[in-house]
């Protein structure tokens, strides 16, 4: 055999390796249809109505009912969803073409019409929860079957993402005229799964949706969530194979179900961001140099280590790493206690001061806390821990205002702008001592008012270079989303939200 | 009898009354409504909290709500869950049962154990029986139940994977696994049923076993287990009664726990989920049937007294 027959008898040989090799990897990583999912959730949803409803526990179980005109990737960049693409041809007006050949599962056909009745519905206050996402719609055209302009009061560039939540979550019109009242309980979406059957307290099984657009989706037969509130007991409920997905692993509890061969456990960046709220309108928290104290007083990167086992990353503004409106320049607060004590003593408090902060009365809540108590009192800053349960402490410190600091979980939203405006702009809700410092809101009206990604991103950097030379924030860090399942389940992604969507998800033969 | 009766179920009316008031100003005297319970961290405003807050109807004032659920509660209408919409009477017809179930298998464990239990401890006091009864009485007392059922299902559901860790299954749906899925809860609340029908029966058991009767018994020539079963045991079991009674009710309350670790939708998550959500239609009715099954429970245990003692007369 001569050497060039050897060398094209080689060639062939790993062609064909290639292919077969490709082949087998093709199959592994083929969907399955059939089966179903059993998700361990720690809340109940409190209605099917995405109008109506305000929990934030809620999004698991809607996500899969209902389509969102606009979808979100795993790092919340806006995509596609029934909405196929949208365009501002002014500042004021968005245009969205709609998908066609989309069906509710009452078999309602979806179109311009439904979405104008939908916008109409999420903006009545009689019925909706969350009008104030869309106030800055003015009016909603039915231009034709699939194509809608809104006509806005000023431009709104935090609606496309808010199209991802419940403001774009499509209701079947029919089937709310029909159930009125009932609909929160028998819901009809145009989601890959239907809901099937709702045991309080215990179960929701949603089912597959045999006439959803996309041909071979969704995967599963059916998804059944069932409500776990506590923490252990989801973990047993995975390790004995009584369910097949956790959600909110206990940090303590990760590397112990990693190890596990049956299982696999998933960590990923969310904008779950631990803090100190703060009632600035208490002194000495006004000042300046007394914020910035309580800032270099912490050591975050211990903080994260002890408290959740570094499942997370410290951060220098709301927004982790890989998130488009990060600040990637921005270096985190240093950790240096001798300039604590100076910034104190510049604001003329040399012996430290005496507060009170609100915290839930849960072991890992209790943990952080009592870890920043003692950073902070290393430097004079005293700290009384108030345990409350959510419902108290929210409105003692937020709408009560009597008391100085709360250690809670900013949740994250869909578009920075909500959380930003809710955090750093005078009026926000979840800034109870109305801590004004007007550049800030400059530059989240301007992001507000600018569409292209590019220099929003450039804005909301700018915010959290100001948010930081003030010291207007005290971050903890942002916590990883934590979530275990079984080998078998295939194809799920995390996203930045922290919130698990099911879909492309499915299982394999076990 | 009947008399006894009347008053008995008489006076339940303001009992009742009293207590559905109690519940109302202690939950409006929480910091917190529903409408803040609802949204908790996630974007909150005061606009949204008054729209919440005005189809929850809490823009009335608090004796006007409080009268209208007291009129449609006497018209046999519980009202509706503030966050859900679900029919509070469906809730309870959903939860009780569970609940019942568990508190009743849970106590009869305590009686099936802990009566032979008592018996064999009684019969020798000082004993290693009595040591051993009395050891295992101690640890169920002491024991606290969220630590009993977090080892039980360590050992039993996730080591050697005899019984499911968590969760519910209806017995109209399938009675064995119905059976298997209550077993650790049952297990894990019953241990303290077992301790306190233990330690009641055996000091009663005790004192009655030194009494003249029972000496006269032995004197008669009676076997040792007949003088126990027949002449003993009999007037033993009054505390016993009042203990089981108690521990019914005591067993409804402790729920709370065992329904968290095993994922059970019984009448204990219940009445906590209702109160961290601020949801007093549910809280009202989940506390309404606790209260009246506590009343059922000690009326029955009143009444079993006359059949164990039939000196003992109702008037």
């Amino acid at each position: 055999m001569s050497q060039p027959t050897r060398a094209v008898l080689a060639a062939a040989c790993l062609a064909i390796a290639a292919v077969l090799l490709s082949i087998s990897a093709a199959e592994a990583q083929a969907p399955k249809s059939g089966g179903t999912l059993r998700a361990a959730l720690r809340a109940e949803v409190s209605t099917f109505d995405p109008h109506r409803g305000a929990s934030g526990s809620d999004h698991m179980y809607l996500y899969p009912v209902f389509d969102t005109l606009v979808r979100f990737d795993e790092k919340l960049n806006p995509r596609p969803g029934l909405a196929e693409s949208w365009e501002t041809p002014d500042p004021k007006t968005l245009v969205l073409k709609l998908r066609r050949g989309v069906k509710f599962h009452d078999g309602t056909p979806f179109n311009a019409e439904a979405v104008r009745f939908n916008l109409a519905r999420a903006q009545d206050k009689q019925v909706s929860s969350m009008s104030s996402e869309l106030v800055s719609v003015q009016d909603v055209e039915v231009v034709n079957e699939y194509t809608v302009r809104l006509r806005l009061k000023a431009p709104d560039a935090s609606l496309i993402l808010a199209f991802t939540d419940r403001a774009g979550m499509m209701v079947s019109p029919t089937a709310v005229q029909k159930l009125g009242d009932q609909f929160g309980r028998t819901p009809v979406g145009a989601g890959e799964y239907r809901m099937a059957r709702w045991q309080p307290g215990s179960e929701v099984r949603l089912e597959r949706f045999a006439d959803y657009y996309e041909p071979g989706r969704p995967y599963l037969d059916a998804i059944v969530f069932k409500i776990i509130p506590d923490a252990d007991t989801r973990v047993s409920a995975l390790r004995s194979g009584q369910v097949d997905f956790i959600m909110e692993v206990p940090a303590q509890d990760f590397a112990g179900l990693k190890g596990e061969r049956s299982l696999r456990a998933l960590e990923g960046p969310t904008l779950a961001y631990w803090r100190v709220f703060l009632n600035t309108a208490k002194a000495p928290l006004e000042k300046k140099p007394v914020r910035e104290a309580m800032n270099l007083a912490l050591d975050r990167q211990t903080l994260l280590k002890t408290i959740i086992f570094g499942l997370g990353e410290v951060v220098a503004s709301p927004f982790p790493a890989g998130y488009w409106a990060n600040n990637p320049a921005l270096k985190p607060w240093p950790y240096d206690p001798a300039r604590a004590k100076a910034k104190l003593a510049e604001a003329g408090l040399p012996n430290g001061f005496s507060m009170d902060m609100v915290l839930e009365p849960t072991p890992e809540h209790v943990r952080r806390a009592e870890a920043i108590q003692a950073q902070w009192g290393a430097v004079g800053i005293k700290v009384d821990l108030k345990p409350m349960d959510l419902a108290k402490g929210v409105q003692s410190f937020f709408r009560g205002k009597e008391l100085a600091a709360a250690n809670y979980r900013w949740t994250g939203r869909p578009d920075p702008d909500q959380s930003v405006r809710a955090m750093f702009h005078s009026t926000g809700f979840y800034n109870p001592g109305g801590l004004k410092v007007p550049r800030v809101e400059e530059l989240m009206d301007q992001a507000k008012a600018t569409y292209k990604l590019e220099d929003r991103r450039r804005l909301y950097q700018q915010v959290a270079e100001v948010v930081q030379q003030e010291a207007m924030d005290i971050g903890i860090y942002v916590a990883s989303s934590l979530e275990a399942m079984s080998v078998t389940v295939q194809g799920y992604q995390q996203n930045f939200l922290g919130k698990p969507v099911f879909r492309g998800v499915w299982l394999q033969g076990k | 009898m009947g008399r006894f009766l009347r008053r008995r179920l008489l006076a339940v009316v303001p009992l009742l009354l009293l207590v559905t008031s109690m519940v109302f100003s202690l939950i409006l005297l929480l910091p917190g409504d529903p409408a803040v319970a609802l949204i908790g961290m996630e974007d909150a405003s005061e606009e949204k909290l008054a729209a919440i807050r005005e189809r929850m109807g809490l823009n009335r004032p608090l004796v006007v709500q409080y009268a209208s659920w007291l009129g449609r509660v006497a018209r046999g209408n519980l009202g509706a869950s503030l966050r859900t919409g679900q029919p509070v009477t469906e809730a309870i017809r959903e939860r009780a049962p569970i609940t019942l179930g568990l508190a009743l298998a849970a106590t009869a464990f305590g009686l099936v154990v802990g009566v032979p239990l008592a018996v064999l401890a009684a019969r020798r006091r000082g004993g290693l029986m009595d040591a051993a009864a009395s050891g295992l009485a101690a640890f169920g007392v002491a024991v606290p139940n969220f630590w009993l059922g977090s080892m039980l299902v360590l050992v039993l559901a996730l080591h050697l994977r005899w019984l499911p860790a968590t969760g519910y299954v209806s017995p109209f749906d399938s009675a064995g696994d119905a059976l298997r899925h209550l077993l650790l809860p049952t297990l894990t609340l019953g241990a303290s049923a077992v301790a306190e029908v233990t330690r009641q029966l055996r000091s009663s058991l005790g004192e009655t076993l030194a009494a003249d009767f029972v000496k006269t018994a032995r004197a008669k020539g009676l076997a040792e287990g007949r003088v126990v079963a027949k002449h003993a045991l009999r007037p033993a079991l009054i505390p016993v009664v009042t203990v089981a009674g108690l521990t019914v009710s005591r067993l409804v309350s402790n729920t709370v726990v065992v329904e968290s670790i095993f994922a059970l939708p019984g009448l204990g998550r219940l009445n906590l989920e209702s109160v961290l959500n601020r949801d007093f239609p549910m809280l009202q009715g989940a506390v309404l049937v606790t209260v009246l099954a506590v009343i059922v429970v000690n009326l029955l245990s009143d009444l079993l007294y006359g059949l164990i003692d039939p000196r003992i007369r109702y008037g």
